[in-house]
């Protein structure tokens, strides 16, 4: 069983680097693997090139310098997971990135010729998402927690139907004091346990 | 009324449907006597990454970021937004979604006050938001992933300009599959909506 941890966080501060360990030990008391990807020091570039976008349909998306170590992570993940800080009521541009760039025909999908998606990452049961708000936030939340379970949504493209979303999400209120922090990574990390 | 049109572009491709809107849109604009500044990220190389000495600035003023300096003035000078992009996995591209991130930052597009810790819009010079999106996916398929470039734009962004702002949100869906004529009605789309607001 392979975890794979997608970490983003342009300077890791003390709550971002405690969510990245909760999540990693969290899943591994479930019994995973875990690998971590922290597209800020592997220095990601999350906007996609023009060649790209032309061999985006063809059999050479593949291809792209850079992206072949995160193809064969995903290939053996049973667990997909996310942490990062939302920003704009969604994940940071280099998440979105990874998406637009690592998730290609070929590695997250396969693309017939009549146009027909079948998902490539059917071995992923799970998609966790873990996330706090940034304050300051009397942002709407409610659209803000929904968009961290329509990425879950969205990835179902690529993982199939089966695969279920957890997505554990410290609100403004518990993201701003040391206390409810405290209490987010703590129960992050008993939640991950189940898994 | 002369509108001050901000456009903001994100597609890797030149020879793309979605920089023929671009294009389109610029030129109906000044057609119709407005003025009009654009933000082709692509063009512009612009960096897809918040850095970490951005984000160590985020409670700084905005002059403390020189090389953002000239976009922040595009965004406070505006009154109308447009945004031209492709949507990708149900929202904007990442280069798109930096600008969101970095542009729309601290001192320019909010404030936070002092005494409640409440956000305080600063983007009030903006009156209409122009969203011209293509999708690959259906409408319904959309719909039921939470439209997450939708909610980015229509309720984060919009809340930060003036309080009569409106939206309009034109989306061509199935963009892969659509039919030459399909493709000219909705341009012809986007130009009936940027002439009647101007």
């Amino acid at each position: 069983m392979t975890a794979l941890v997608v970490f983003t966080h342009p300077r890791p501060d003390q709550f971002a680097t405690a969510l990245l360990e909760a999540t990693v030990e969290g899943l591994s008391a479930a019994g995973h693997v875990v690998d971590v990807i922290d597209l800020y020091r592997d220095n990601f570039e999350a906007a996609m090139a023009p060649t790209e976008w032309r061999a985006y349909a063809t059999p050479a998306a593949t291809d792209t310098v850079g992206i072949e170590s995160y193809s064969r992570m995903l290939a053996g993940a049973d667990v997909l997971a996310f942490v990062f800080p939302m920003w704009w009521s969604g994940p940071p541009s280099m998440v979105k990135g990874f998406f637009d760039r690592a998730l290609v025909p070929g590695v997250a999908f396969r693309l017939a010729d009549n146009g027909r998606v079948s998902p490539g990452l059917r071995h992923v049961r799970r998609v966790v998402v873990v996330t706090a708000a940034e304050p300051p936030g009397n942002f709407p939340q409610r659209s803000t927690r929904q968009l961290a379970h329509a990425l879950g949504r969205s990835l179902r493209r690529a993982t199939g139907w089966r695969t279920r979303t957890l997505v554990c999400w410290a609100g403004p209120g518990e993201a701003s004091n040391e206390e409810g922090r405290r209490r987010f990574v703590s129960r992050t990390r008993d939640r991950l346990a189940g898994l | 009324m002369t509108r001050r049109v901000l456009v903001v572009h994100a597609h890797p491709d030149p020879t793309s449907f979605s920089r023929a809107l671009f294009d389109h849109v610029g030129q109906v604009c000044r057609e119709v006597g407005n003025e009009v500044r654009v933000h082709d990220l692509y063009g512009a190389g612009f960096s897809a990454a918040m850095s970490a000495n951005e984000w160590s600035l985020r409670g700084a003023a905005p002059s403390t970021k020189p090389h953002l300096v000239p976009y922040f003035e595009d965004v406070a000078w505006c009154d109308t937004l447009v945004f031209v992009y492709p949507t990708w996995w149900s929202g904007q591209p990442a280069i798109l979604k930096a600008w969101i991130d970095r542009v729309l930052a601290n001192g320019v597009a909010w404030k936070v006050d002092e005494s409640t810790g409440h956000v305080m819009p600063r983007l009030r010079n903006v009156t209409r938001i122009i969203v011209v999106a293509t999708h690959g996916r259906s409408r319904g398929a959309n719909l039921w992933c939470g439209r997450v470039g939708r909610t980015v734009i229509v309720r984060s962004i919009r809340r930060l300009c003036s309080w009569r702002c409106r939206a309009h949100w034109l989306a061509l869906h199935a963009v892969d599959r659509s039919t030459r004529f399909e493709r000219d009605r909705f341009m012809q789309r986007v130009e009936r909506v940027l002439r009647r607001i101007s």
